[in-house]
């Protein structure tokens, strides 16, 4: 290994945190261009550190085998649980129903997969997991859905054998929903039979039932405000079917018992697992080394790498820990941190650069940059000249307005005042009228263009398009397809309107707009009313 | 990583980060990304760039838009899919899945179950990448949608040999905030600068312009012969930063526009060029300034302009007609009247007995607003007064001589007859007029309530075409 010195990013304490200026984002795409070029100089890198890369970014996937599967300590207690079920129910042939509750990314189905794929190893062919999403399958589909999974899930066990003993069995993804539905509540009862067939091949125990688990994203949608048949059925199942049945449902709605009706509740076993959430940032720091530590049997350059990590984490003041205290302050999201770690690892060409990389963090930064690049600052900062005047004059007249709503007309005419206003104030030459045309010329053009009203039309547009300005009484994005199609036929009444009457709204108000605008802007005397 | 990077000026980052996220290896390959930018930054070609250099990977490219609801996404999904592992590895028998079938998302991850089952036999494991590019412009877009996209991968077989990974372009950041706690890894575009957009068009553009046939045809009809390709490039290049300054402030960093104005500018600004002017950049820009003055963006065609200018020398506004009769341009006048003029000021104005009222109470005193109340929304009007107004302006012209007594049977006034009623209805048809219902109309009805629906522009134009001055009905109000 040669320590490139040039590939290095400068010192850190360069790059002051908060200050997004021009240079230091150039700064750091000169640094992305030397590493660029830095790739096809050494595009036979060593394989030591290609394995570890892989490795990495593996972990940071969570693609990596089961065995090795990293599980956060703050997590362990409810995997604990989780697992305690499952086997309950695949090993012991009980019954369960647990609902996981958690918000978005807090590793529910994650768990779940994990533990499910464990006892794969171990005990295949002794369940079914059946997984239903909330998204993806309505009430009636997912009668369908959980067919279509037994299927496949039986023909896997039952190999290639196409004699399948119970003729319902054949198609059981055919025919009308309830028939669909009465053919599953009928081989899940008499699933004994179909155990049977196999239980010679698994353990050789007399008889083995199959344990049917279902994992339910999202059980939320089944609970909706009519009937719940479906997970009343299976949740009855869980009470009286003489197969095993365990049920898993996620959720992020955190009064879900208050979604299930009386009937439907009184057979869930009221067992709901929240899911814990990051309570200090030593877990937090904890589970970062988790996630980037890498087995030694990986790569040579796993125990150099390990160390190299361990003192950046241990290191209060080192940008790693400063990244991750930030994370810790806002998100509190293992997630978030990944996805910015992902092209850090994933771009070092060589192993001193992705030390270098994870001491700096200088591509965090710019990772932050750019995902805020799109806000509504950033998107201001992108204006032309005339649609930032535009913008101000819309804002002013909605400062005035007595409900803030505005239209095309107004803010012109505000624009067009402001324009004459200073154009008024330049002092320097006297307009000549040129009597024939009736035209007024200016000889010397150092006035601000007044742009016709027409032409504003265009950039009245872009602004509504960037999300500045909102129709008034505009509905939003529709919640479901129903409500979508229905829509799609329906007129507002802001359709109807001519242009430069619509009414509209800011995203943005007047003192908003000065304290983003910089103060040398030609047009920065005009946010103040 | 074993992918290369394309040069794509100014998206070094997008660039970088696409080769972290997207790569031939499943495992280190996120299941969604997300670019998103607005429209004009560049999301499509860098990824088609990127694709491009990296042969190996599989992509296969959707464009909501063209597919209107999310059933027939579904359905494009499955049937392109199919189709692109049947291209990719004809050697593997794969019967076919009608595509029409997915009717629901969960048959969509049944026939692509279905579909990768066939794949089994396939050594490594591979990534099939779907590109839903602009997944926000689907039009019957709902909030639950794009769920439905992100979970897929989920439900789909862990142990397929073909992993499919989804890439999504999309345009509203409001779009995306709805799904932050999802954290999909997302590549932002911002929007370009001016001088970015400026290099960025003449890169792409130059070429192209210099290639032109109205430039060929102008060589040789001035003789221009020496003349390198470097310096055709250069005029060129000359040619779109005169644009990107003159227009910059109107367009914004809207790529598309500056290249509409280049393309519509360039044959003019090509016509001015002289075997004189070619070298000297400056004397051919005042030779041209016409064209960087004004948009020139024009609704009406440009053949009518070119002619009224041919005829009328310095006339080049053509007046636009309206396909109108004249009572429903009076009706229209009218309606405008009503609907910017306050009732109580209707006697004085419109009556011709005057003085019924003594005193201030007859006309009011007409007070400037503070605002300019057409600036407005249009107030509603009952049509007892409009079809009164109307009666007012509209202009009778007897033919018989005044004082015969052939003018005793002409109408002094126009009467609201059958024709009026039926301009009428054909202005609200046309919804120049509207009103506060706008299903099963009774025309009659006093409870309905009128507005017009014309802004002051096009209501003067209308007023030009017959001849009235609808501006003195305001003027000693506003302007």
């Amino acid at each position: 290994m040669t320590t490139n010195k040039a590939s290095l990013p400068p010192p850190v304490n360069l790059i002051p945190i908060k200050r997004p200026s021009n240079e230091e984002v150039q700064d750091t795409t000169s640094i992305l261009k030397k590493r660029s070029k830095d790739q096809e100089k050494q595009k036979n890198a060593d394989p030591d550190f290609t394995s570890l890369q892989k490795r990495l970014l593996q972990q940071l996937n969570g693609t990596i085998p089961i065995s090795e599967k990293i599980i956060f300590r703050y997590l362990q207690d409810s995997q604990q649980e989780i697992d305690r079920i499952i086997k309950q129910s695949v090993i012991q042939k009980e019954s369960h129903s647990v609902i996981l509750v958690g918000p978005r990314q807090s590793y529910k189905t994650y768990l779940l997969d994990c533990e499910l794929a464990l006892l794969q190893q171990s005990y295949n062919e002794q369940f079914i997991t059946i997984k239903l999403n909330g998204f993806i399958h309505s009430e009636q589909t997912a009668i369908n859905g959980i067919a279509t999974q037994l299927e496949q899930q039986l023909q896997k066990i039952h190999g290639n054998e196409t004699k399948i003993d119970d003729a319902s069995l054949e198609k059981i993804s055919s025919g009308s929903l309830t028939e669909v539905f009465e053919k599953i509540l009928l081989l899940l009862d008499s699933a004994t039979k179909a155990g049977s067939e196999d239980g010679d091949n698994a353990d050789g125990s007399s008889t083995t039932k199959i344990t049917v688990v279902f994992v339910f994203d999202e059980i939320d949608t089944f609970a909706g405000p009519v009937r719940q048949t479906l997970l009343y059925n299976l949740f009855d199942m869980v009470e009286h079917a003489r197969v095993p049945v365990c049920i898993f449902g996620c959720t992020t709605k955190l009064n879900i018992l208050e979604y299930l009706e009386k009937r439907v509740k009184s057979r869930f076993s009221q067992r709901v697992i929240h899911m814990p959430q990051i309570q200090t940032l030593d877990d937090m720091i904890e589970g970062v080394k988790d996630l980037l530590t890498v087995r030694l049997e990986v790569s040579p350059l796993a125990s150099n790498w390990n160390d190299t990590m361990e003192k950046e984490l241990s290191n209060p003041r080192s940008n790693l820990n400063r990244h991750i205290r930030m994370n810790f302050e806002t998100f509190r999201a293992f997630p978030v941190l990944k996805n910015c770690l992902t092209p850090l690892i994933a771009t070092s060409q060589n192993f001193d650069s992705l030390c270098s990389a994870i001491k700096s963090c200088a591509f965090l930064e710019l990772y932050n940059t750019n995902q805020l690049s799109n806000s509504l600052t950033g998107r201001l900062k992108s204006l032309s000249d005339l649609e930032l005047a535009i913008l101000i004059s819309a804002a002013r007249v909605a400062l005035r307005a007595k409900d803030g709503s505005f239209n095309f007309n107004l803010a012109y005419a505000e624009y067009e005042k402001m324009v004459k206003a200073i154009n008024s104030r330049i002092p320097t030459v006297a307009p000549t009228i040129n009597s024939g045309t009736g035209q007024t010329t200016f000889s010397i053009d150092n006035t601000i263009k007044l742009w016709l009203k027409k032409d504003v039309k265009n950039v009245w547009e872009t602004l509504v398009q960037l999300d500045f300005f909102t129709e008034k009484s505009a509905v939003g994005l529709r919640d479901n397809a129903t409500a979508a199609f229905y829509a799609s036929n329906y007129q507002f009444q802001g359709t109807m309107i001519p242009f430069d009457l619509r009414s509209y709204q800011m995203q943005i108000i007047l003192q908003e707009l000065r304290r983003a605008i910089p103060r040398s802007n030609m047009y920065y005397s005009w946010t103040q009313l | 990583m074993n992918v290369t990077t394309p040069e794509v000026a100014f998206r070094d980052y997008q660039i970088k980060c696409l080769a972290s996220y997207i790569s031939a290896d499943p495992d280190i390959t996120p299941p969604n990304l997300i670019l998103q930018g607005y429209s004009g930054t560049g999301k499509t070609y860098t990824l088609r760039e990127y694709f491009k250099a990296n042969p190996d990977l599989h992509a296969v490219w959707l464009e909501p838009v063209e597919l209107v609801s999310w059933k027939p996404l579904l359905q494009a999904i499955a049937r392109t899919v199919q189709y692109k592992l049947k291209v990719l590895y004809p050697n593997i028998p794969a019967t076919d899945y009608d595509p029409l079938q997915v009717e629901e998302p969960f048959l969509l991850v049944k026939t692509l179950h279905n579909i990768f089952a066939q794949y089994k036999s396939l050594r490594e494991k591979v990534c099939l990448f779907l590109i839903l590019d602009g997944f926000d412009s689907l039009q019957d877009l709902d909030a639950a949608l794009f769920n439905k996209y992100i979970k897929l991968h989920e439900l789909l077989p862990k142990d397929s040999k073909v992993d499919l990974k989804f890439v999504y372009t999309m345009l509203e950041t409001s779009f995306l905030q709805r799904y932050s706690t999802h954290c999909i890894p997302t590549i932002m575009f911002p929007r370009y600068e001016m001088d970015k957009i400026s290099s960025i068009l003449v890169m792409s553009r130059c070429g192209e312009l210099v290639e032109d046939s109205c430039l060929r045809k102008r060589i040789i009809e001035e003789q221009i012969t020496d003349c390198t390709d470097d310096q055709f490039q250069s005029v060129a290049a000359n040619f779109i930063h005169l644009v990107v300054q003159a227009f910059h402030s109107y367009t914004g960093n809207d790529v598309f526009a500056l290249n509409d104005l280049i393309d519509f500018k360039w044959p003019d600004y090509v016509s001015r060029i002289t075997k004189e002017n070619i070298f000297e950049p400056l004397t051919l820009y005042k030779s041209t300034i016409k064209l960087f003055v004004g948009t020139d963006d024009d609704l009406s065609t440009n053949e009518i302009a070119e002619n009224s200018m041919n005829i009328n020398g310095d006339e080049p506004k053509s007046s636009q007609t309206y396909e109108l009769s004249i009572i429903s341009k009076y009706l229209l006048i009218a309606s405008y009247i009503c609907s910017y003029l306050e009732p109580r000021y209707d006697a004085s104005i419109f009556s011709r007995k005057t003085r019924i009222i003594q005193g201030r109470a007859a006309y009011g005193r007409r007070k400037k607003k503070e605002v300019n109340p057409r600036y407005l929304q249009p107030s509603l009007f009952a049509i007892e007064r409009l079809l009164a107004i109307f009666q007012a302006i509209f202009p009778m012209e007897g033919k018989a001589k005044s004082g015969s007594l052939s003018a005793l049977r002409e109408e002094p006034l126009m009467r609201a007859n059958i024709e009026v009623f039926q301009n009428l209805s054909e202005l609200h048809t046309l919804k120049l007029i509207a009103t506060t219902m706008s299903k099963n109309i009774d025309y009659l009805s006093p409870k309905v309530r009128w507005k017009v629906n014309v802004p002051w522009e096009i209501i003067k134009e209308i007023s030009e075409s017959v001849q009235f001055d609808i501006s003195d009905y305001f003027s000693d109000v506003h302007e």
